[in-house]
């Protein structure tokens, strides 16, 4: 990092003079009441989330025949639920760990609200391969625990075993980069409590601050703590995604088996992530009046890693359907073919429009500041980037070898109803983490405060130097 | 603040001794090697025939009316292999070029003369791809092939033929061209004007340009890799292509730097821009491995037998049938990923000269004997190691680079003057050792 900073650099706080002012800010929905409208949000999602639950009991009571999978199509709503929520999880831990390595200031002011979603969106996930077992309460056995089953071992050459490894440290790592990340802040808002007369949230959030003092000692563990963190996050941002690609791509199955699948899930979670941040974002900062802080210039940096990574995606779809061609194999390229143009076309041309058009609209300027059309085209990353892993998982499998064993799918009102009831869950949960936790990043974001001053001849635009203008 | 590289008679002399050596080395290599190619050939097919039955690896490149291998196609090969890995870095230096443009990346301002010298070596590394347009046949099983032999290259033929190789390549390299000679013209306007009209025209051309890139240089790899053994197919090879590139470009782009440093130039780069490439090289060294790892796992784990061949006939050691890769195998994974992975861990020994420049020679070979790996067993066939041929043919070519990339260099001032991000760059630090 340079002290100097050029001038045509923008700012990533504006409006805002004092540190004070940033406190007060991040703080105010945490010490004020709720207010109606969070208390009618948080009652809804929690209501979804229960009819959510409530058919997940279902599920377990009667059995996974509740679903609409059949012996051709073994898998489909359960794991496609799955990979887009762990998908999502995967934003949250590239702006803490990845941009920090990239000294990418923007992140600072993004981070904790984007790391809150990825451990939600990490919860809603593993709910499905628990569930999609069809006797959950032998979760038990995915762990490689000493048991009393005889020679009854996981298998570790089987990639939903890695998965198992893969997700319980990814949810870990976050969780306690999450947590630790917020203890000065936590600290922060014990004070005010503390001077405000509030005996019980001051004890509350204190005990969360796990004593800190702000010291300089405290700061230098906290930083050593910090960079040793974003460096065991860095590798899971790339590892995760591409153990969850394995499940699929250890296979001889046509359309899952191509060896672009890891570095494939890996571009497509982090567009999926970086399309629901932009959903929460959007919502976030405009009830919260937090434009100060995640300003127009944060929005268009989102934007502009959605257009990176949707391409990639679009880049990794056609170099599928091109070499599925080239391979000269009858399977690979009957496959693509009937995932475009059979039975379940339709979702391909959805999943297509959605991550690869869609995103497109970003190159403009007008579109990307334009907070109405950026959010309706998150939820189309967000419902295309859902119907990615459904073409995956059940256009590949619904004709498999043998004709006479080819099949449809079709999910069941309960199949949907947990899915909704994660969304549920999922808003739930960050809904809770808005009014509780301080939703940016305080300390972080005072780093960011004090700018050299625009000189006016560059304020056009049009001469000058960086040279004339720091000297 | 201005200054200027001289590329001195000694330096000239010894990159046109490298040339000269080289040449010298590779027709001593022709002339010592050994001809009894042909017999070695017709032992590997009585072994195909004892083993008929089994899949064969041998049977996949050596299957169909062919000619022997020869020193001619072993030259060819070499060729191929110095082409191709002066093409990767330069276009690692290009890639390297436009994304931080693209990214508003301030701390290369002060490096970046040296990736756009490297940038100019472009057109000489077309130039040795033409000249192999002209061979084609001799270097491409599925030139060679007439139409009716190989049931699957005819599957191939509308992308896999010679008039539509041409054409497409032709029109990669016109795009790389282009897009690297106009950021070097806006680079070097902005030197004069200032301003910020060509800093923004820049981020548009470096957008563009990686988009070209991406589709471009996957094609390229595999038409001019991947088709070597044109059965074979793999999603992930361009992207493998790629890795290595900007491994050996971040690799060269610190060891000129480091050049220009010992010879009193650049006072302004210090260690901070030294740490953050060398951040480069192990960032990149480790996705070269992922891309690999992704790449081998899912074949070896699904051994399917028209994705496995590629790897038997590269790791199988037991039967003298096989082409005698194996160590060749194992070693590239050691020197590309395990030796910059232990050695380039620390923050320290990213900046410390005595410990980055035997890495990263080592890693400048690792790229080398990777492409050699990638090449031989498709165009030659059996392992024909590596001896006088192969190591003229890379000094000629090695001589060739550092002459266009020392003279490029002389041709502009070493500090990109009144770029907005300067004195940005002039300033970075990455904390203390």
């Amino acid at each position: 990092m340079s002290h100097v900073r050029s001038p045509i650099r923008q700012k990533w706080v504006t409006n805002t003079e004092t540190y004070g002012k940033i406190t007060e800010d991040i703080t105010r929905p945490i010490e004020s009441k709720p207010n109606p409208i969070w208390l009618a949000a948080t009652a809804f999602s929690g209501l979804v989330m229960t009819i959510g639950f409530a058919l997940i009991g279902w599920t377990m009571w009667k059995g996974i025949g509740t679903w609409g999978l059949n012996p051709t199509v073994g898998w489909a709503f359960d794991i496609t639920n799955f990979v887009f929520w762990v998908g999502i999880g995967h934003a949250g831990t590239l702006i803490s760990a990845v941009l920090l390595l990239f000294r990418q200031e923007w992140r600072n002011s993004i981070n904790r609200a984007s790391e809150a979603m990825t451990i939600f969106a990490v919860l809603c996930a593993g709910l499905f391969p628990i569930l999609h077992m069809g006797r959950p309460w032998l979760g038990l056995w995915f762990l490689p625990l000493p048991n009393t089953r005889g020679s009854l071992w996981v298998n570790f050459n089987s990639p939903l075993l890695w998965d198992v490894f893969a997700i319980s440290t990814y949810l870990t790592v976050s969780l306690v980069f999450w947590y630790l990340g917020m203890i000065p802040d936590f600290a922060t808002i014990r004070d005010r409590m503390a001077r405000a007369g509030r005996k019980v949230a001051a004890a509350i959030y204190g005990g969360m601050a796990f004593g800190w003092e702000g010291s300089s000692r405290n700061w230098s563990r906290f930083e050593i703590i910090s960079l040793i963190l974003s460096g065991l996050a860095t590798p899971l941002v790339l590892s995760v995604h591409s153990i969850v690609s394995m499940d699929f791509a250890t296979s001889v199955i046509p359309g899952w088996h191509t060896t672009i699948f890891p570095p494939y899930f890996v571009a497509g979670a982090i567009f999926s992530g970086f399309g629901m941040v932009q959903t929460l974002m959007i919502v976030t900062r405009k009830v919260y009046k937090l434009e100060n802080y995640i300003t127009m210039d944060h929005m268009e940096s989102i934007a502009k890693i959605v257009i990176a990574t949707g391409s990639l995606v679009g880049f990794a779809y056609m170099t599928e359907f091109f070499i599925a061609w080239y391979s000269g194999s009858l399977w690979e390229r009957y496959i693509f073919i009937n995932r475009a143009f059979g039975p379940f076309g339709w979702s391909y041309w959805i999943m297509f429009t959605c991550n690869v058009i869609t995103p497109q609209l970003f190159w403009f300027k007008k579109i990307r500041t334009n907070m109405v059309i950026t959010f309706i085209i998150s939820i189309f990353i967000n419902v295309g980037m859902w119907f990615e892993r459904f073409v995956i998982i059940v256009t590949s499998l619904h004709r498999d070898f043998l004709p006479s064993s080819w099949a449809s799918y079709v999910p069941t009102w309960v199949e949907a109803g947990i899915f909704i009831g994660t969304f549920g869950l999922f808003m739930f949960c960050f809904f809770l983490f808005s009014k509780f936790l301080p939703v940016v990043n305080m300390f972080e974001v005072k780093t960011l405060l004090h700018h050299p001053k625009k000189p006016a001849h560059l304020e056009a635009g049009e001469s000058g130097t960086s040279e004339s203008v720091s000297a | 603040m201005s200054e200027r590289f001289e590329f001195t008679g000694r330096y000239r002399n010894i990159v046109f001794g490298l040339i000269g050596v080289g040449i010298v080395l590779l027709l001593a290599g022709i002339f010592f090697s050994d001809q009894s190619g042909t017999a070695a050939h017709d032992a590997e097919h009585a072994a195909v025939v004892i083993e008929q039955g089994d899949v064969h690896p041998v049977a996949d490149t050596h299957g169909h009316g062919h000619e022997a291998p020869t020193t001619g196609k072993r030259i060819l090969a070499n060729v191929l292999i110095g082409a191709l890995y002066f093409m990767t870095i330069t276009m690692g230096a290009l890639f390297f070029l436009a994304i931080h443009r693209v990214g508003n990346a301030g701390w290369q301002t002060a490096i970046r003369r040296v990736p756009e010298a490297i940038t100019s070596y472009l057109p000489v590394a077309v130039v040795s791809f033409a000249a192999l347009f002209f061979f084609l046949d001799h270097l491409f099983e599925w030139a060679h092939l007439e139409p009716g032999v190989d049931a699957l290259i005819d599957e191939k033929r509308a992308y896999l033929n010679e008039g539509g190789f041409i054409i497409r390549n032709l029109i990669f390299f016109g795009g790389w061209f282009g897009a690297a000679w106009y950021l070097r013209k806006l680079s070097l306007a902005q030197d004069q004007e200032g301003g910020l009209f060509h800093f923004k025209r820049a981020e548009v051309i470096s957008a563009v340009f990686i988009i070209f890139f991406a589709i471009s240089y996957s094609l390229f790899a595999i038409d001019w890799v991947k088709s070597l053994e044109p059965h074979w197919f793999s999603t992930i090879f361009g992207i493998y292509i790629f890795a290595g590139s900007m491994v050996s470009a971040m690799v060269t782009i610190y060891l000129i730097l480091v050049f220009l440093k010992k010879q009193g130039y650049m006072s302004y780069v210090n260690d901070a821009h030294f740490h953050d490439i060398g951040k480069y090289v192990f960032g990149f060294s480790v996705f070269w491995a992922y891309i690999w790892v992704a790449q081998y796992l899912l074949i070896w784990y699904s051994n399917i037998p028209e994705e496995g061949i590629y790897y038997v006939k590269r790791y199988r050691v037991e039967d003298h049938a096989y082409l005698g890769y194996s160590f060749f195998f194992y070693f590239n994974v050691l020197v590309n990923f395990f030796v910059p992975f232990l050695a380039l861990m620390t923050r320290n020994a990213k900046r410390t000269f005595s410990v980055f420049i035997p890495v990263g020679v080592i890693l400048l070979y690792g790229h080398w004997h990777d492409l050699f790996l990638m090449v031989m067993p498709g165009a030659v066939g059996y392992n024909p190691g590596i001896s006088l041929i192969e190591v003229g043919t890379f000094m000629t070519f090695l001589g060739l680079f550092l002459f266009v990339v020392f003279t490029a260099l002389t041709r502009a001032n070493l500090v990109p003057q009144k770029h907005p991000y300067l004195e940005e760059s002039l300033h970075h630090t990455t904390g203390e050792v």
